[in-house]
């Protein structure tokens, strides 16, 4: 699963990119926090509903390497973005105590 | 221990259970590498990442479905009950589909058995983290005398049902290891219909919402234990 492809990529690298991504989203957040002196529900939203937001880089991310031929590589990208989503499903609304979400 | 149990970071209160889920999914993945180097696996990388695609979705799911079907009759309102998600719903989404998209590449092995560890040991460590997010999780237990039983942080003494589970699931998954000629197969319809079977009595020692005597979650493991027993009657008659 992790053999690195030349033509199909590899399933680490995937999940790599998707947490470079993440990383990205958050440090623009981040900076956007500071350069505004104070945390802020506008800066911070996107990081908080990354489940939601991740796709807007994730799906073209996915589709460049579906077109390159790295099928390992966007199933990679693919599963770190499904465990965005699960992971913020339950997580958001616990970090402020405002929304009650759970796990069962 | 005060509840919930928290980290502060970059100034905000981070929940334990979200670095601790995160962990889960990383132990996984880890144990189920481990794990296939010990044991061939019955397919080839490319069917078995596909395999995973499908399985991280329809978890979500399933996953999804089943907490919005536990928590409408505690809302009373569809818009308070999307937020969150089940294991049980997880399992039973990701299992089916796993299953779908193997009978349209026509893959006939049974490929779940290489994953049984993983599942537990992830299990087990996400549980620790709805222990660590107290009250607000849903995932506690209902009042109790008994020596072990915890206070969340609302006076109440309560039964720790995530810890019941963990040390379920890591017996679960230790117990699972020793049968060493079991049918292909075989290893994952007993974790899962064990896994049911347990989260079907358990939930009983939980304040949650009932319809017509049983909660969302044990509900869909009811379900689930009448879908997949057939499965495993077949497997161990070959």
């Amino acid at each position: 699963m992790n053999s690195p492809n030349p033509s199909r990529g590899s399933i680490l690298l995937g999940i790599a990119i998707a947490v470079g991504l993440h990383l990205a989203l958050t440090g623009v957040s981040v900076a956007g926090m500071t350069a505004i002196g104070a945390a802020s529900s506008f800066v911070l939203g996107p990081v908080l509903a990354i489940g939601l937001v991740q796709w807007v880089y994730v799906v073209p991310a996915a589709i460049i390497l579906y077109r390159r031929g790295s099928t390992q590589t966007m199933k990679g990208l693919l599963i770190a973005a499904g465990i965005t989503v699960m992971i913020n499903l339950a997580c958001t609304g616990v970090v402020f105590g405002m929304l009650g979400s759970s796990l069962h | 221990m005060t509840f919930p149990v928290t980290f502060q970071v970059f100034g905000l209160s981070l929940s334990a259970h979200a670095p601790l889920e995160l962990l889960a999914w990383v132990a996984g993945f880890l144990v189920a590498r481990w794990d296939r180097r010990r044991t061939p696996d019955p397919v080839d990388a490319e069917t078995r990442s596909s395999l995973l695609v499908a399985s991280v979705f329809g978890a979500i799911a399933g996953g999804w479905l089943v907490h919005v079907v536990h928590e409408l009759p505690r809302r009373g309102d569809l818009g308070s009950a999307l937020l969150g998600k089940s294991i049980v719903g997880g399992l039973l989404g990701g299992t089916l589909a796993v299953e779908w998209w193997k009978k349209r590449q026509g893959v006939t092995r049974r490929t779940g058995d290489a994953l049984v560890l993983a599942l537990c040991v992830s299990i087990a460590i996400g549980r620790v983290g709805c222990f660590l997010a107290g009250l607000g999780d849903h995932t506690a237990g209902t009042p109790t005398s008994l020596p072990w039983g915890v206070d969340f942080g609302d006076g109440v003494t309560r039964h720790p049902t995530q810890l019941y589970e963990v040390l379920f699931v890591l017996a679960l998954g230790l117990a699972l290891r020793f049968p060493r000629r079991l049918p292909e197969g075989a290893r994952f319809d007993l974790f899962l219909l064990g896994y049911l079977a347990f989260r079907l009595v358990i939930d009983f020692w939980k304040p949650e919402p009932t319809m017509l005597g049983l909660a969302g979650t044990q509900w869909a493991a009811l379900v689930g234990i009448l879908w997949r027993a057939p499965w495993l009657v077949r497997t161990l008659r070959v």
